[in-house]
């Protein structure tokens, strides 16, 4: 009697099992590269994503919100994301924008490997992805990426980094998220000076995850087994603060060197009242506009993208403070 | 066998065989022999790369240099325009390189530079970086790969520490085993990064890639 009923019931779940399997089909349909036909869809007809790693941190704001108001500029209506530096709410975000059809995706990635997967799902729902800042590990899913030149922006802190220290001394380097390429590029460009001088001492290396609250919590932690530091060199300039603040509250502060990373506003404040070194300037509003240009040029129907745009990073010293603001050239 | 039987044993067959049909179009995994895997995720080797470009695309690239007198000069009377018609750009612009070739007299040889002049007036042109030498200088320079041509990034920048490394580990100790003040000297060279609002860069400072003393 009740095997008729388990016979339907197998056949049931096999016929379900067909979708789930589909996605492990060999060959992924080729996306189509022509233009459209008419070449004229009117802008305000699309909406733009612009999804952002995370909010929490001032740069990556001025990054979202310059990509949106570009967006709305050229007449698209524009929404901003916010990953909270979690692949999986990358990936939920990446589904409702496929599922809204969303005509481009501004993407600054949580991760170089695991957010590959939601460029590669949105190049298959047709959604063109623009990656902004971060770069992901692949050339061949996202039409381009506007990139900053993370290590030559560390190659010269490193060079200013070793001419301040005199060529010697012992030094704190605080490191970004692990597994981020621009952790890795700017570690990498940084290392790439100050590791050919000899009387340069790396004398401790952790991570605080980006973060203003961890880079002061390590800091203080690291000073204290480290008292005769030198210098501290920051990945990023949220972390250049909290460091800055920690040596502050040692009563360090006069004494030991800090180097940020980013170009962001209370840096640039802090560098100009002498407290700070130097940081990076990496320009996050050019970036976020261009990659909002290079949307609205697509959807328009232009294909021949370069894939990588390093954009250049500038050292910004006391000597040079004057050209810079509001994370942009001074005369911008 | 009877009716009874037959029925289900048929329905059971043609389940089976929707399922077996399923896995085989569309495989929920598929077992690849181990070395194939080795193979598919070798991992990039910098320094094998940056050897195959230096020897093999560095050096047919040297006519394409620009004559670092003429460069000078350029840079010298009106620094936007050289930047213009000599300097190499790599991605959204500002700062820049120059790919340059010539010939000059060495004045002096320092612990991390020489110092070359390229007129009889004796004036120091251009200096040639001989320690310490770090950056993308000869990729961004040469123009000859680009970053897109990298999956990662830190690939391209560790092809740059690898050519630095020739440089200063091959290049150099065979030139500075032979130099001497005074010796006239034919180079190919690829400039730091100048920047449009620092200080005009004359002297030029240059990674050599080629260095031969007549």
């Amino acid at each position: 009697m009740l095997r008729k009923p388990i016979v339907l019931l197998l056949i049931a779940c096999a016929g379900l099992l067909v979708p789930f399997l589909h996605g492990c089909a060999r060959k992924a349909p080729q996306e189509d590269t022509k233009a459209p036909q008419d070449g004229t869809m009117a802008p305000q007809d699309g909406k733009i994503a612009v999804v952002v790693s995370t909010l929490n941190n001032p740069w990556f704001g001025v990054l979202g919100e310059t990509a949106k108001a570009r967006a709305e500029e050229l007449g698209y209506k524009a929404v901003v994301f916010d990953s909270q530096n979690d692949t999986a709410r990358e990936t939920s975000h990446f589904e409702n924008i496929i599922a809204s059809r969303y005509k481009a995706i501004l993407f600054n990635p949580t991760d170089a490997d695991a957010s590959i997967i939601n460029v590669r799902r949105a190049k298959k729902a047709g959604i063109p992805v623009f990656c902004i800042d971060r770069e992901i590990n692949s050339s061949e899913d996202a039409v381009a990426q506007v990139l900053s030149d993370n290590y030559m922006g560390c190659v010269a802190i490193g060079e200013y980094f070793a001419k301040e220290l005199g060529e010697k001394g012992q030094y704190i380097e605080l490191l970004g998220i692990l597994g981020a390429n621009n952790t890795r590029s700017r570690s990498d460009g940084f290392h790439s000076v100050v590791d050919q001088y000899e009387d340069l001492k790396m004398v401790a290396q952790q991570t605080a995850g980006f973060d203003r609250q961890k880079a002061y919590d390590v800091t203080k932690t690291l000073l204290g087994d480290n008292p005769n530091v030198d210098a501290i060199f920051c990945g990023n300039d949220a972390m250049a603060m909290g460091a800055y603040q920690a040596l502050r509250s040692a009563g360090k502060a006069d004494r030991v060197k800090v180097f940020g990373f980013d170009g962001a506003s209370d840096v640039l404040e802090s560098i100009a009242q002498g407290n700070i070194k130097a940081t990076g300037m990496q320009f996050p509003k050019t970036m976020a506009r261009m990659a909002a240009d290079f949307a609205d040029e697509y959807i328009k129907g232009r294909r021949d993208f370069e894939q990588k745009i390093p954009v250049p990073v500038e050292l910004v010293t006391i000597e040079n403070i004057h050209r810079y603001g509001n994370y942009e050239k001074a005369s911008e | 066998m009877s009716a009874r039987l037959l029925k289900p044993l048929i329905l059971w067959l043609s389940a089976g065989g929707i399922v077996a049909v399923a896995l085989v179009i569309f495989p929920p995994f598929r077992i690849v022999c181990l070395s194939e895997t080795r193979q598919a995720v070798k991992t990039f080797d910098p320094s094998e790369y940056a050897a195959d470009f230096w020897q093999n695309k560095l050096t047919a690239s040297f006519a394409s240099a620009s004559d670092a007198a003429e460069v000078l000069q350029a840079i010298r009377s009106d620094r936007r325009a050289a930047k213009e018609r000599y300097g190499r750009v790599v991605g959204a612009g500002g700062p820049h390189h120059y790919y340059v070739r010539g010939s000059g007299r060495i004045i002096a040889i320092r612990d991390r530079y020489v110092d070359l002049a390229l007129t009889d007036e004796g004036e120091i042109d251009l200096v040639l970086m001989i320690a310490k030498i770090v950056g993308n200088e000869v990729l961004n320079a040469t123009a000859i790969v680009t970053p897109s041509q990298f999956a990662r990034t830190s690939d391209y920048n560790g092809v740059s520490a690898a050519i630095n490394q020739i440089v200063e580990g091959d290049l150099v100790p065979a030139f500075l085993a032979k130099a001497n003040v005074g010796d006239k000297l034919h180079f190919v060279g690829c400039s730091k990064r100048v920047q449009d609002d620092d200080p005009v860069p004359v002297p030029l400072q240059v990674v050599p890639v080629k260095l031969e003393i007549e």
